[in-house]
């Protein structure tokens, strides 16, 4: 009994060490830096295509009224709904325009990385208040864009190829540099109650970017890995056509472009797959075999009469 | 084990008693209740269900919770399938089927713009194939309003249609009508409506069957 605890113990401990290596490991904040450049300009190229549609859609007689949207997210009996927009108190043509500058100018400003934290936070506001205005019309977009604006506001995104970097007294690799060198230095004497004092009150002259959000950094990313899952963790939704042989299922049509069936031999790796094909079989057998699917005909009982031709491949 | 084996600085330990745990037990609700999100996107448990309302304050502000958002890569239903709404203006009367005029934009069909014409249509349309017709209405009747009012075109009828992807064969070697992809034969509709426009008001009843059907009159209002 005495092994089994010791062993659980052993096994909580290396869980808990192997918790704080993933999550709490300083990271560099390049990889945020870049990631608020491409995020931000996604962020612009959304609300750009509104400008076109502004009015058409939340205008005064617009497509989805405040109203309709209301019902139609269940908060018609006047439950709330926690989809807070500023877009439903703005009626009149002049302030919807207005607020669509504001949140292009805040979105290009975290672009370039002017102030990148309030205007990372203000920039998933304004995006926000797209996306609640009417959530029927948003796609697979908006929650990438919304996610990635999230967690970056966990990291310290200005810290490179921004104006923040440009106005900033010290560079941020420099901030780096000074502290790796002043750790070493004290390594021996960190033990002294004195030297850890002084390290922790110069740790506050250090620019905040370079050093300590750095740990913001790499939450940041480890958070945007997570949730950046792959096609693999929805296999209940490809098991629930296929049945319980846990195959994925990809539906062709005749014209699917050859890449994309390369791609989604990619994707799934070396999962199973099932290739259900539409149209005439003739046309699938080789393009799935170059995408390096091993075709077979295998027909399931449970596609008949859906007017689709079944092959089955394994990877 | 001291912070310096570890690679951590001295403030990273100073903070650990406090910061990380506490960090690490939002990190796990977070991630928990995300998971829970996007697990009960389609067909949720009764218990998903509750998680996920449970955490609706935190989770749709912040928009993890997507509800409206069809998140997988296809499974070729017909929800998958684009759909259209076509307006049919009361002064058109005499132009038969080239009175309708479609609600979405011109434009490039990979853009968001485009897209969310479209996600109007299938949203209507998912709301019109289950016969919940007091929301297929809501869209019916936001749509005939916009038309009257921003348009400035008097709606008869509103109209919600299915494009059905066409067959290989057919665009290969089919006839001319079977290879226009526009062909009425390429379209099934899932909702119709009739319109009584009243000011700037715009009520809808819906047209049941096709026997059903009654073309506006002269006028433009539907009997």
């Amino acid at each position: 009994v005495t092994s089994e605890i010791q062993r659980i113990s052993e096994l909580a401990a290396r869980f808990g060490s192997a918790w704080n290596r993933f999550w709490f490991t300083p990271a560099d904040a390049r990889v945020p830096s870049l990631l608020r450049l491409l995020t931000g300009l996604l962020a612009v190229y959304y609300l750009l295509s509104h400008t076109s549609d502004l009015i058409v859609w939340f205008g005064p007689y617009g497509l989805l009224p405040a109203d309709t949207v209301r019902q139609l997210t269940g908060g018609g009996g006047g439950e709330p709904t926690f989809r807070p927009t500023l877009l439903n108190h703005l009626t009149t043509t002049g302030g919807l325009w207005a607020f669509h500058a504001v949140a292009l100018l805040i979105a290009v400003g975290f672009t370039a990385g002017l102030y990148s934290r309030v205007t990372n936070v203000l920039t998933l506001a304004v995006v926000l208040c797209y996306v609640h205005r009417a959530p029927m019309i948003t796609g697979q977009f908006e929650p990438v864009l919304t996610m990635l604006l999230c967690y970056l506001a966990l990291a310290p995104t200005g810290a490179y190829w921004s104006l923040d970097q440009r106005f900033r007294k010290t560079p941020p690799g420099e901030a780096v540099k000074k502290w790796d060198r002043l750790r070493a230095e004290t390594a021996k004497t960190v033990e002294n109650q004195r030297s850890r004092r002084c390290l922790y009150q110069f740790f506050h002259s250090l620019d905040a970017d370079a050093a300590r959000s750095s740990l913001g950094a790499n939450v940041s990313i480890r958070l945007i890995q997570l949730h950046s899952v792959g096609p693999g963790q929805f296999g209940e939704h490809f098991e629930q056509v296929i049945g319980d042989d846990h195959r994925g299922v990809f539906l062709h049509s005749a014209g699917a472009h050859p890449g994309l069936v390369s791609a989604q031999r990619m994707l799934l790796g070396s999962r199973q797959v099932a290739v259900v094909s539409v149209g005439d079989p003739d046309h699938h057998g080789p393009r799935e075999r170059a995408a390096g699917f091993d075709v077979q005909t295998d027909l399931d009982e449970r596609f008949e009469g859906d007017g689709a031709d079944r092959q089955i491949a394994d990877s | 084990m001291k912070a310096e084996s570890r690679g951590e600085s001295p403030h990273d330990e100073a903070e650990q008693p406090v910061g990380r745990p506490l960090l690490s037990l939002l990190l796990f609700f977070h991630l928990f209740f995300v998971a829970v999100a996007f697990g009960g996107n389609h067909f949720p448990s009764a218990l998903q269900g509750r998680l996920v309302g449970l955490a609706s304050p935190y989770l749709r502000v912040l928009n993890f919770d997507i509800s409206f958002t069809p998140y997988y890569l296809t499974l070729g239903t017909v929800d998958d399938q684009d759909h259209r709404i076509d307006v049919f203006a009361a002064d058109s009367y005499d132009a038969g089927d080239d009175g309708w005029i479609g609600v979405s934009a011109p434009g490039w069909p990979g853009g968001e713009r485009i897209r969310r014409y479209q996600r109007l249509a299938g949203t209507m349309a998912f709301f019109g194939e289950r016969r919940q017709d007091q929301l297929s209405a809501l869209f019916a009747r936001s749509v005939g309003e916009h038309f009257l009012n921003q348009r400035h075109i008097e709606p008869a009828q509103v109209r919600c249609r299915r494009i059905l992807p066409q067959d290989r064969s057919a665009v290969a070697g089919g006839t001319p009508e079977q290879r226009n992809p526009l062909s009425e034969r390429y379209f099934a509709e899932v909702y119709r409506a009739n319109t009584i426009v009243d000011g700037s008001r715009v009520g809808v009843i819906k047209v049941e069957a096709a026997g059903h059907v009654a073309r506006p009159d002269a006028g433009g209002r539907a009997p």
